[in-house]
């Protein structure tokens, strides 16, 4: 396994077998090693089976193996180029589990490092390992591990692709994530804007100008829930300026909900002060005291009253006349109509006396409630 | 505020694209020679006029950054521009027949559907051509026993370019001749002083102007550069003195603050119209289908209670439509007695409880309201 391997990223062109297998130790534990599984686009193969096989133009990388210790300077050092913000659990801000970063990850998807001043390493992609390497680098019977480094110069744009295709999650990137790697191609070109590959690595099914654009407008503590993924954009983007300043409060107010109820609570708010029905102070006045699903319930009372009011009343009459009876009373979608539904089963001649005898309990109540579908009053 | 129609044209559109087969039409002659008439004082040369006026291939010949609403392009009139209104599912429909010209608008009505995907496309112009025109007149003339309805304001207001392409003048004169054809220019604009004069002493003509009204306080907020009411109306009594008969449409009625008392008083500035009996008021209220729901979010009223009707279309709470119809009908029968009111794209409930029933209302709206039989439909 100390042999070199050469590897390059191609347009799919290049070939792509040979996957060089082997068994190798960590720690009393023995590791199924097959390189070359960078993504589908990219490849890995001995340096005997070279020949013609580097697409021309493409970015040349070698397989490599350095010390646990190299590495762990290298992941530790200044120069980094951490796009994704990779958290000391080897996961990412935006998720990331500790089985991503084991040995068994790290053989499979090795570091992709490229050269630095004085000879020395930068490393573009693999920061969920530092945990487990600088855990390597301390202990003295350490194995040597493989890494991907990349021959020669590469800009800016280059490192931000092969660091993507190397993360793989194409439509799962955080927004802050693509928000440091848009402004990170744009300063390394000269704010030409990013290419339609890094783009399309991003995310396939979105426009990312677009979305980049409204996540910027937004205000850092809207940001701060949209990577949280505690609220949507659209729903960012109708909260109100004078909302901002309290949003804590509005994070007391939402607790302990679901994603989609917090997004209701939210834009029942966002309505009440765009409307100018009343102010956020007079709003969380009235809802002190009251969070998750109260709150909810009571911010839907205000906003829909005469919706809420007339499903109570209609409530109130199907427990009267229904609860216990067998019958069931359906009043029209979103109450577009003039007539109640009524139904039931029967299984002999007697229930069916009992349940006609029970719905003639409804008597003289029926044109009054058809009356709500029809009047304010 | 709606500024006067050269003004305006001169402000909000920059060119005229004339497909090859209209580019020897008369109304391209007449709009460049009103183009000139009324940029072009000083006799300086064709290409510093504000708008100017280019016949192209077809439309593909159009750059593609010209397909913006700042480009009007004139085309002949298509299959599908002449027929049913397409009233909407699960609602009564007033079978009213449309016949589409002006298609597009730029007045910038924060309720309008054109909001949602007028954005990024050009207006267009149909010229109607003379088949389309005959076939009008033959419906007419072999339903001599109904009153046939027909108006150019579905998908377009009426009169907006109309002082440019005059094609509303062509058209009241080729079908204004016909008793029992009601052609209906609908507009929110007061731009009726370049239509010709029509009526003759103490007989008024067949053509109707039917003029969207609504409280200034909507206007205001919501109808972006329409005209005011005051215009609107003033505008009303003009063409009134000229011969052409009226309706209103408060259309959409909005649910604002004290809506009662605003709508109200528009009801009583329509009574100064009793004297020329308006041929029909139409109500609606706010609707919108959940595609524009996004346009309106910033908007006052959509915090207002809608809900998903049978159509898909969002309206009010079947509650409040019914007040809102029945007491702008009691206010409109005290000022209007004679004239008949029908309520636009609404549900049979709602008609049976604003009307109590259909029997109180359909002898005044039989006449109207009846489907023609128009043969092949869109």
């Amino acid at each position: 396994m100390e042999q070199n391997f050469r590897c390059c990223t191609s347009n799919g062109a290049a070939p792509y077998k040979g996957y060089p297998e082997g068994l190798m130790n960590f720690h009393g534990r023995m590791v199924r090693i097959r390189f070359g599984v960078v993504n589908a686009s990219s490849c890995c193969y001995p340096v005997s089976m070279e020949s013609g096989s580097i697409v021309p133009g493409s970015l040349v990388v070698e397989a490599k193996m350095v010390s646990p210790g190299e590495l762990h300077a290298a992941l530790e050092g200044d120069d980094r180029f951490d796009i994704f913000r990779h958290t000391d659990n080897g996961g990412t801000d935006n998720g990331g589990t500790d089985s991503q970063c084991g040995p068994e990850q790290l053989m499979v998807r090795p570091p992709i490092l490229g050269p630095a001043e004085g000879g020395t390493y930068r490393v573009v992609w693999g920061f969920r390992y530092r945990s487990f390497v600088a855990e390597l680098a301390a202990r003295r019977d350490s194995p040597m591990l493989p890494i991907l480094s990349v021959v020669g110069s590469v800009d800016t744009e280059e490192m931000v692709k092969l660091a993507l295709r190397a993360e793989d999650r194409r439509g799962r990137y955080g927004w802050d994530e693509i928000d440091r790697v848009c402004t990170v191609v744009a300063a390394g070109t000269n704010g030409i804007g990013i290419s339609d590959s890094i783009r399309d690595a991003l995310d396939s099914r979105h426009d990312i100008s677009d979305l980049l654009e409204r996540y910027r407008n937004l205000a850092p503590v809207l940001q701060d829930a949209l990577n949280g993924e505690s609220i949507d954009i659209r729903t960012a983007e109708l909260i109100p300026d004078t909302l901002i300043p309290r949003w804590p409060r509005l994070e007391t107010l939402t607790k302990d909900v679901s994603f989609s109820e917090r997004r209701q609570i939210l834009r029942f708010l966002a309505d009440f002060v765009r409307a100018g029905v009343t102010s956020p102070d007079e709003i969380f006045e009235e809802q002190a005291g009251r969070t998750g699903r109260d709150a909810l319930q009571e911010l839907r009372r205000l906003r829909y009253p005469t919706v809420t009011d007339l499903e109570t009343r209609l409530t109130e009459f199907r427990n009267q006349f229904t609860r216990g009876r067998g019958i069931t009373v359906d009043f029209p979608a979103n109450y577009e109509g003039d007539y109640l539904g009524v139904s039931f089963r029967i299984t002999s001649d007697r229930e069916l006396t009992r349940r006609i005898g029970e719905l003639q309990k409804m008597e003289g109540h029926v044109d009054k409630l058809v009356g709500l579908l029809l009047s304010d009053r | 505020m709606l500024i006067n129609s050269w003004d305006y044209y001169s402000q909000t559109v920059d060119r005229i694209y004339w497909t090859e087969d209209t580019g020897s039409s008369p109304i391209r002659r007449r709009v460049e020679d009103r183009l000139r008439r009324q940029y072009r004082s000083d006799g300086s040369p064709d290409a510093v006029l504000p708008v100017q006026s280019v016949v192209v291939g077809d439309i593909s010949s159009i750059p593609a950054e010209h397909l913006t609403a700042r480009t009007i392009v004139v085309r002949p009139d298509q299959r599908g521009d002449f027929g049913r209104c397409p009233g909407t599912h699960g609602h009564l429909c007033c079978n009213y027949l449309t016949l589409n010209v002006y298609l597009g608008c730029t007045l910038g009505c924060t309720y309008c559907i054109m909001q949602s995907y007028l954005r990024n496309r050009t207006l267009e112009i149909h010229l109607p051509g003379e088949s389309t025109i005959t076939r009008i007149r033959d419906l007419a003339r072999s339903n001599p026993q109904r009153t046939v309805r027909l108006g150019t304001g579905e998908v377009g207001d009426s009169l907006l370019y109309d002082p440019l392409f005059g094609i509303s003048e062509d058209l009241v004169a080729r079908l204004g001749d016909i008793e029992n054809l009601r052609f209906e220019l609908k507009t929110k604009t007061d731009f009726v002083d370049h239509l010709p004069d029509i009526g003759s002493p103490g007989a008024k003509g067949n053509t109707v102007i039917g003029f969207s009204v609504n409280p200034q306080e909507v206007i205001d907020q919501e109808e972006g550069v329409a005209a005011s009411l005051r215009d609107r109306l003033a505008a009303a009594r003009r063409a009134a003195e000229r011969g052409y008969r009226l309706a209103f449409h408060f259309d959409p009625m909005i649910r604002v603050g004290p809506w009662k008392e605003l709508y109200a008083g528009v009801a009583e500035l329509l009574e100064s119209f009793r004297d020329v009996r308006p041929e029909w008021i139409s109500l609606g209220t706010l609707r919108y289908p959940t595609g524009l729901k996004n346009h309106i979010e910033a908007r006052p009223y959509s915090v207002h209670e809608f809900v998903s009707s049978g159509d898909g279309k969002m309206r009010y709470l079947q509650p409040l439509r019914a007040e809102m119809y029945r007491f702008m009908r009691r206010r409109l029968a005290e000022v209007l007695p004679e004239t008949p009111v029908y309520l636009c794209m609404e549900s049979a409930t709602v008609w049976r409880t604003v009307t109590q029933g259909f029997s109180e209302v359909l002898p005044d709206l039989r006449s109207i309201m009846q489907p023609v039989p128009i043969g092949v439909e869109r």
